[in-house]
């Protein structure tokens, strides 16, 4: 095997990464502040790409423009959602989890009855321009603009946690919102912000994920599963671990693609879980704080 | 369809709240409650009974076919909710489960001359390994983390499914299995009196179930893990029992279903009806077999009503709606109308 064949199945794998770890940075950062793990933020990504691409290619709106209100559109519904859970009574076993596969079945049957059950192929976001680098690997523009979001995203999520009063609230709601509340932070309105970041990076997540497939009304499922097997892999309450294990999903997704063909990914990733949970120490599967789904 | 919610018994777990006395405060409701209990629970089998019997007298043919529906939809909803429900253990493995049971029937009766009574004895016994296969990961994660690990069971079957030698599966194309006839009734009336007598079997076995050990063992498991293995009880055996409870079930609704539909294919059984019978669960009433039953009504009246109104596209639309709505202001789920009064203490220490 050459080098430069090494470094594109990896770096390719590293990109679809980079796609799932930013999809799971939404579950993750949700399921810290409300304890809900959100099964709608793969179709809250579709339902934001899909709005751009109806506002552009329909009405005529510049791109731009479009893929923004789709965005807003998607962090509004977010935070709708958000709202929505404020009103679960506590010890309601399964309920926030019900609502948002209410709400992935309700925008999944909006996107199809406007788009109906045709695959759509979504521009790609910056031309398909190939950039050769030494040692033989080959990237083009749309992947180099994916990797520039989620780092953007990534960081822009890291200052507004680590150096932002409002991120200071969040870390103190995610700790115990009981004595958040009681030092004057407004915890409804915190998740309310954090389920509308969420929202937004959604979009991000859902229109990056267009523009490296055709779009249909699930296309973001598979995006979703990967992010999911990430978490469960790499602990929902934590942030470092289950990112990193996002990347190496990916990775490893691309190189059993590689070796078997796309076929055989499902069962790979499948047997992966299966290892990973078999070999993990206890008390890394453990959550701190057990949230009953 | 008035059959549904004519069994009026309270909650299957009320009476035996006792055990997990470590997580729930009594409030001195309990001797009432199963005096209740032991008045409602065979009152609504025999009125299951009647009112199930008469209907094929009642219905059309086609509106037979829903009620059939609607039964073998209760049969694995009550194995979701032994799992969910009583146990607390997040499983979307059901709908997998269900169509295990469905195929394995239509192999069966397409490649081999094996009676229907050995058929159903095959896919219990598949379905019984599947639960304890599916079941092993509960002992190591919990919560939202076994949901998906159940759920990547589903998808892997739906991948088997679509990827098996097509003379096993059928592939995309499916299985197509002829109806078992009952005496000398028509296909349709057969596969409905079958279902209805699985059904009055299965609820009252979860009836039982409530007041066997290892019954109340679940409900402990449900309430603490850690209380209930304080007592002496054992999460191996008690998680694995609730996952093969549940997936035999499954398996019978799938074995009914192979015969009463006919047709199977992948996409019967993709994520979706794992996620449509937690929500049939939920809507109708944890824990509860009144509720699944509601449950169940839930997942196949719905959707006729919105057809027969002619608007078929907007059934997944009002559905996502009315789930988020019944949530909102029916916390106890459907069933919750029906309890006399409500429990205290419900969740409490939670």
């Amino acid at each position: 095997m050459s080098l430069s064949l090494f470094l594109n199945v990896t770096v390719s794998g590293l990109i679809v990464g980079a796609v799932y770890a930013l999809v799971l940075l939404g579950i993750l950062m949700v399921y810290r502040v409300s304890k809900a793990v959100n099964f709608a933020h793969g179709a809250l990504g579709m339902f934001a790409a899909f709005s751009g691409y109806y506002f552009a290619a329909t009405q005529g709106w510049p791109w731009p423009l479009a893929i923004i209100v789709g965005l807003v559109l998607g962090a509004v519904i977010a935070a709708g959602t958000g709202r929505l859970l404020e009103f679960i009574p506590k010890g309601a076993n399964g309920y926030d989890l019900v609502t948002t596969l209410g709400l992935l079945l309700l925008l999944t049957a909006v996107a199809q009855s406007a788009f109906g059950v045709n695959t759509y192929s979504y521009p790609a976001l910056w031309g398909n321009k190939q950039f050769s680098i030494p040692g033989g690997l080959q990237i083009n523009g749309n992947d180099l603009l994916v990797l520039g979001l989620v780092a953007i995203s990534f960081l822009a999520f890291y200052l507004v946690l680590a150096r932002s009063q409002i991120g200071l609230s969040i870390r103190a709601v995610a700790e115990n919102p009981t004595i958040a509340a009681s030092l004057s932070i407004n915890v409804g309105a915190t998740r309310t912000v954090v389920w509308t970041l969420a929202g937004l990076i959604a979009g991000v997540g859902g229109v990056i994920a267009a523009s490296r497939t055709s779009v249909d009304a699930l296309y973001m499922t598979p995006f979703l599963l990967k992010a999911f097997v990430a978490g469960i892999i790499g602990g929902l309450d934590r942030f470092v671990a289950p990112l990193a294990i996002a990347f190496g999903v990916g990775v490893y997704e691309n190189w059993t693609t590689y070796f078997f063909g796309a076929n055989d990914s499902t069962p790979a990733v499948f047997i992966l879980i299966v290892v990973a949970l078999s070999i993990a120490p206890r008390r890394f599967l453990e959550e701190r704080h057990e949230a009953r789904a | 369809m008035k059959r549904v919610p004519s069994m009026p018994h309270r909650d299957t777990h009320a009476p035996t709240a006792a055990p997990s006395v470590a997580a729930r405060p009594l409030a001195g409701g309990v001797r009432q409650d199963q005096r209740l209990w032991l008045r409602s629970g065979p009152i609504g089998l025999a009125a299951l009974v009647i009112v199930g019997a008469l209907l094929p007298l009642l219905l059309s043919p086609y509106n037979l076919y829903i009620a059939s529906q609607v039964v073998i939809y209760a049969v694995a909803t009550i194995g979701m909710n032994v799992v969910f429900g009583t146990t607390g253990q997040l499983s979307l493995a059901q709908g997998a489960f269900f169509g295990l049971g469905a195929y394995t029937a239509g192999y069966i009766y397409l490649h081999t001359t094996i009676a229907p009574i050995g058929e159903l004895a095959i896919v219990i016994a598949v379905s019984l390994l599947a639960g304890l296969i599916v079941g092993l990961p509960a002992l190591r994660v919990s919560g939202l983390r076994l949901a998906v690990v159940t759920l990547a069971f589903g998808e892997l079957f739906i991948w088997w499914l679509n990827n098996a030698p097509t003379n096993v599966t059928g592939g995309q194309q499916g299985l197509t299995v002829g109806p078992i006839l009952v005496g000398g009734l028509s296909a349709q009336t057969s596969g409905y009196v079958m279902a209805l007598a699985a059904a009055v079997i299965i609820s009252a076995l979860a009836l039982r179930l409530a007041r066997t050990p290892v019954g109340r063992m679940m409900l402990a498991v449900r309430e603490s893990e850690a209380a209930a293995v304080s007592v002496g009880g054992s999460l191996v055996v008690t998680k694995l029992t609730a996952f093969m409870i549940s997936a035999c079930f499954a398996g019978i609704a799938g074995w009914l279903f192979a015969h009463d539909v006919g047709s199977l294919s992948p996409s019967t059984f993709d994520i979706f009806p794992s996620i449509y019978f937690l929500v049939a669960v939920i809507i109708g009433g944890t824990g509860s077999v009144l509720g699944s039953w509601i449950g169940a009504a839930y997942l196949i009246l719905v959707p006729q009503a919105v057809a027969s109104a002619g608007a078929t596209n907007l059934y997944p639309l009002i559905s996502g709606a009315l789930l988020i709505v019944v949530i909102v202001l029916l916390p106890g789920g459907v069933c919750s109308l029906f309890r006399y009064r409500r429990r205290p203490g419900r969740g409490g220490a939670r």
